[in-house]
């Protein structure tokens, strides 16, 4: 959480974050650029940083793609989300170096304007098989650049999270491109099975998790409790572990019943930030905090703690026989209501 | 996430799920593997025109240090100049759409390096 914007928000854990990243990165590269110089010494310094930088970015792609699913399906891996950010920022420099060097090679050369030239070098458009590959990879990187300099809390507050993530949804569309342009380029220049295999066996990963982890939260949604005078019955009291939230879905929208020193209170499931489930993080120093960035909320009304100024729906519990019950009708953002016992 | 959000991206995976190997079949279904990799950039240069772009793929540099390109004139010799290769890579040239051919010199000794007619 911050009141202020920097043009990089690090703390401890991000520098962490960071690190890895680099150090990974670096890694890859070193031992790109050392096994194609031994296995390959004729090819030119040019072409292995455009296929280093190019399958670096494509190996960073799958991994940001899966860290969403994997994370519903199971919260062990929640710490990979934290700076995902960071992550498609450093993926975006990646393939804009490929991008870069691959436009210097192929198209930057004689008269002819380079954007012009990716477009019509090949004008066999009406091909699947000779597509030009070229101008998928152009138009993913020209979408990877609009998410990667909105990456920031800035154009998230400004342009509201709603708008923010639908724009940042095009990261499949860019999957989709880079599938294509990967593995038209592939079999267009040369045939690598083994470049064709690796983006087979991820297209396969990637599709499976996400559908498991779609189907997974279909299956919440489809929650319908018991209906009785106008409250839900939702759980049992002891079903809810202290410190930690149950999820139900309320009509068309899911709320977290927290347990805080035995007491209930109900929240709206969604973070102002960027929409975390709220529901699977847990209370840190009396305040609910969303598992994804650690932004903070006070559970009997709803409200971030002073001086920030995040506020989330709240709704009325009450239990009988030992039976949580919850009114659907939410109150406005930041109501005080009081905790019940349990 | 709110609810129209967990649905888009159900749907926009099984879009993605259905729809990317019919696209990923159908881009190699005419493919000939067997004879893909004997060909491949086997020329020291190879060249061809598209509409009004030139192109020169260069695959290894002339000896000549400043290899010129011209286009062929009505008596088959080198005419109006078009550009200059330097190393390896892909040249693209604006050319009028009545070239029929270009020949490469050495810029110093005359030499004639390479011709194609189109």
């Amino acid at each position: 959480m911050g009141l202020d914007y920097q043009t990089v928000l690090w703390n401890k854990h991000k520098k962490v974050y960071d690190k890895w990243i680099a150090i990974g990165m670096l890694f890859y590269l070193v031992a790109f650029f050392v096994l194609s110089f031994v296995t390959n010494p004729e090819v030119t310094a040019e072409t292995i940083i455009i296929r280093a930088f190019g399958s670096l970015a494509i190996l960073m792609l799958h991994l940001i793609l899966v860290i969403g699913p994997l994370t519903r399906l199971n919260t062990r891996f929640l710490p990979l989300l934290y700076n995902r950010r960071h992550l498609g920022v450093a993926m975006f420099l990646a393939a804009l170096i490929h991008g870069v060097f691959a436009i210097i090679q192929n198209h930057a050369l004689g008269t002819v304007n380079p954007i012009y030239s990716i477009f019509t070098s090949n004008m066999d458009y009406s091909s699947l098989t000779n597509f030009p590959f070229q101008v998928l990879g152009f138009l993913a990187l020209l979408l990877l650049f609009v998410m990667a300099s909105t990456s920031h809390d800035f154009f998230l507050k400004n342009l509201s999270t709603k708008i923010w993530k639908r724009l940042h949804m095009m990261v499949y569309l860019v999957y989709a491109l880079i599938l294509m342009h990967v593995f038209l380029g592939t079999f267009q220049q040369e045939a690598s099975f083994f470049t064709a295999g690796f983006l087979l066996v991820g297209f396969v990963v990637i599709t499976t998790l996400h559908l498991r982890a779609a189907f997974k939260e279909a299956k919440i949604d489809g929650f319908v409790g018991n209906q009785n005078d106008g409250w839900l019955a939702v759980c049992q009291a002891n079903e809810i572990e202290e410190s930690r939230a149950k999820i139900f879905t309320v009509g068309d929208e899911r709320v977290a019943i927290f347990k805080d020193k035995g007491k209930l209170s109900a929240v709206h499931n969604v973070c102002k930030h960027q929409g975390g489930p709220l529901g699977e993080g847990k209370i840190v120093d009396g305040c609910i905090t969303c598992p994804w960035h650690g932004y903070q909320y006070l559970a009997h009304n709803g409200q971030s703690p002073p001086p920030f100024t995040e506020k989330i729906k709240t709704y009325k519990l009450k239990i009988m026989n030992n039976t949580v019950y919850i009114n659907p009708e939410a109150f406005a953002e930041g109501t005080e209501v009081t905790p019940i016992s349990c | 996430m709110i609810l129209n959000q967990r649905k888009s991206h159900k749907y926009i995976w099984l879009v993605i799920t259905i729809a990317m190997p019919f696209f990923l079949f159908f881009a190699i279904k005419d493919l000939d593997f067997s004879s893909k990799s004997s060909t491949l950039q086997s020329k020291q240069v190879t060249a061809n025109i598209e509409g009004n772009i030139l192109q020169i793929q260069l695959n290894e540099p002339f000896k000549s240090p400043s290899p010129l390109v011209y286009e062929i004139d009505a008596n088959g010799k080198a005419g109006k100049i078009i550009g200059q290769l330097a190393g390896v890579g892909n040249y693209k040239f604006m050319v009028t759409s009545k070239v029929k051919g270009i020949v490469v010199m050495d810029g110093i000794k005359k030499d004639e390096l390479f011709k194609i007619e189109f």
